[in-house]
């Protein structure tokens, strides 16, 4: 187990770097500096580019980068001058973690149970509606969930508040925007891993030694059958996070995603590299935890 | 399978002849009856396994009316934008912000943009550069995916590790943020790349689009290999393999006639599943402003576009977000099918 935690952590950490470097030389090949506006003289450039180290050969700034890393420090943006990119992640992020952690519990807590239902009811006409629904919901993205509750909650119904985030009902409309296609997606993966483990030996024997159906449902079935899901909270997490630069967009909520969608349109490099490398150790980290989250769920899971 | 019920056509059982009192009678010899050999006929007739997969798909409701849906949708992108009597970037003066009209003096079944652009040319043509993307992508991701899973697959041991080790990296890379940072790298050397004039047939496509290309092709073609693999390893045990090659065939032999025809399959119905998740990808990218550049359009950019003054016009949005959404629906529900056509043990 403790072998096996290192090795992961290990890799995860390898991930990081990796991350960090392709981010790094991706940047550095873009054509001119970030200074090289038409009002700057020649010797502001130069006095701007010694100040961030730009002048230096390319591995010595990799190498002043990667110190910098590892002290979790993510340099200057360039556009919000006097701002670190550590400075607007810590008033920014929070903003879109809070929006963010309820469409993951939303799309959890209402798909895992409805799957399971439809499990039970499996080609029953209940089974059939929520499936239908559930296929209509992947396939729509989450920008036009999002306009669409926009236009007929907010808009035309006008019964929830459309633009910021000041009270909980301005929370209702992005959340549910952000979770309805995952939430989709986690039904419909709960529903078949749910009646793949109703078919197999160990329910037919928990039923046949006289247990109740509450018990072979919740202690023998839904252990395994929602290892699927636990192994979706990774690419969920993804989804949810860069779901948010278009959520955000939408409804003008001051987070991280509208700021890093903005910082894309300035080219403000290195906030677009710390963005990325923030969320992609954030990735890393949710991925490392399902990991780890296995073994304790499914006991059957060996670690080499 | 028994021989005496091939294609499900009783025939009639055959007398059964002891081999220690075989007594030749003269009837015996008589030619075949015209019936006798229908019978034998019958038996030849085998069901390969693409006819059988077909029949199982065509029966599925499901599938053929999405077929059926993306038949019509790329009529739609590549047939209809002859018959109308505007360009996509033509600009009618007069004609701006208007809603959907039909009468003698406009004829705009969607309405116009702003810039005083019929939409419903636009949607058509976007809709075509979202197909295009998803199946060009597609292609890419197929041929880098087959072959890489294969060759991991197929070589085994050290090369198999290491190349599945470095699929598990790529595939721990969070992907819509390395797409995104492609993108903004790629886009003007790219650009000044068209500009000298290499490649002048491709640069009528776009830089953006061929930013997409390049970036999907190098990110998403991991799951793709991983399945090919996943189905090599497997064949490659199989028994069939074995006696094929305990007769001397040599791993040419092997590829060619038992691997490849074998993971066909899986490809399809991975293929299929790309498709639709490539345009929902390029409509994100699109939405963000990253995708194809004005006056191009794709079923993102149209919604983005229509984001500003959606209050007052809000069909703008909804007629290129109801496409993308049935493109993608029809799409996934087709992948079901087949999926469930080709392997019948997966349905559930």
């Amino acid at each position: 187990m403790t072998r096996f935690v290192i090795r992961r952590v290990l890799s995860a950490l390898l991930t990081l770097f990796i991350i960090a470097t392709i981010t790094f030389f991706l940047m550095n090949m873009i054509p001119g500096g970030p200074f090289n506006t038409e009002r700057a003289s020649a010797k502001t450039v130069e006095m701007m580019e010694t100040k961030y180290g730009l002048n230096k050969p390319i591995f010595e700034q990799y190498l002043m980068y990667l110190k910098r890393l590892i002290r979790l420090d993510l340099g200057d943006s360039y556009k919000r001058i006097g701002f670190s990119v550590n400075q607007i992640l810590g008033e920014k992020f929070p903003v879109s973690a809070g929006v963010g952690v309820v469409a993951i519990l939303l799309s959890v807590l209402i798909g895992v149970p409805v799957g399971i239902i439809a499990a039970f009811k499996h080609n029953k006409p209940l089974d059939r509606i929520v499936m239908f629904i559930a296929n209509l919901g992947i396939a729509v993205p989450n920008f036009v969930m999002a306009t669409a509750l926009l236009f007929f909650f907010g808009v035309q119904l006008g019964w929830l508040p459309t633009l910021g985030l000041k009270t909980w009902q301005h929370y209702i409309m992005p959340a549910l925007a952000l979770s309805f296609n995952p939430m989709c997606y986690i039904s419909r993966l709960m529903r078949s891993s749910m009646l793949d483990v109703l078919r197999q030996d160990y329910i037919k024997t928990a039923r046949a030694k006289g247990l109740q159906e509450k018990v072979v449902l919740f202690k023998h079935a839904l252990r395994n059958a929602i290892l699927p899901v636990v192994t979706y909270l990774g690419p969920l997490t993804a989804g949810i996070l860069t779901g948010g630069f278009v959520i955000e967009k939408i409804f003008t909520i001051p987070g991280m995603g509208k700021f890093f969608v903005e910082s894309i349109n300035n080219r403000d490099y290195p906030l677009i590299m710390g963005v990325t490398i923030f969320y992609s150790a954030l990735l890393v980290l949710m991925n490392l935890i399902v990991d780890l989250l296995y073994g304790v769920i499914d006991r059957r899971i060996k670690y080499e | 399978m028994d021989k005496q019920t091939v294609n499900n056509v009783k025939l009639p059982p055959k007398p059964v002849l002891d081999p220690f009192k075989i007594k030749l009678t003269p009837e015996m010899m008589l030619p075949a009856t015209k019936e006798e050999r229908e019978q034998l006929i019958m038996m030849r007739e085998s069901i390969t396994y693409w006819q059988d997969a077909m029949r199982r798909l065509r029966a599925n409701k499901v599938a053929m009316v999405c077929l059926a849906l993306i038949i019509l949708i790329i009529l739609f992108a590549f047939v209809g934008p002859l018959l109308m009597p505007y360009t996509y970037d033509q600009q009618i003066r007069g004609h701006e912000r208007l809603a959907p009209v039909i009468n003698s003096e406009f004829f705009h079944p969607f309405g116009t943009d702003n810039l005083g652009r019929d939409l419903c040319v636009r949607v058509m043509i976007g809709t075509r550069i979202s197909l295009v993307i998803g199946v060009v992508s597609t292609m890419f991701i197929v041929v880098i995916g087959v072959l890489y899973g294969a060759i991991s697959g197929f070589a085994g041991g050290a090369v198999d590790m290491v190349m599945m080790r470095i699929c598990e990296i790529i595939y721990s890379i969070p992907t819509v943020l390395i797409i995104i940072l492609l993108n903004i790298v790629l886009k003007e050397p790219m650009q000044r790349f068209f500009d000298a004039g290499h490649l002048a047939s491709l640069s009528s496509v776009g830089t953006g689009l061929i930013c997409i290309f390049v970036t999907f092709a190098l990110l998403y073609w991991v799951s793709m290999a991983r399945m090919v693999r996943g189905e090599i390893l497997a064949l490659k045990n199989s028994e069939y393999v074995t006696a094929s090659r305990a007769l001397g065939a040599s791993n040419r032999w092997i590829i060619i006639k038992h691997l490849v025809p074998n993971c066909i399959g899986t490809v399809v119905v991975t293929t299929t599943f790309q498709i639709p998740s490539s345009i929902f990808t390029e409509s994100f990218l699109s939405f963000i402003g990253l995708g194809v550049s004005a006056p191009m359009a794709s079923l993102g950019s149209l919604v983005n576009d229509a984001l500003n003054g959606f209050q007052t016009a809000p069909y703008r949005l909804f007629i290129p977000a109801i496409v993308l959404a049935l493109i993608i629906l029809a799409m996934n529900q087709l992948g079901d099918g087949l999926r469930d056509a080709l392997d019948p043990k997966m349905r559930n």
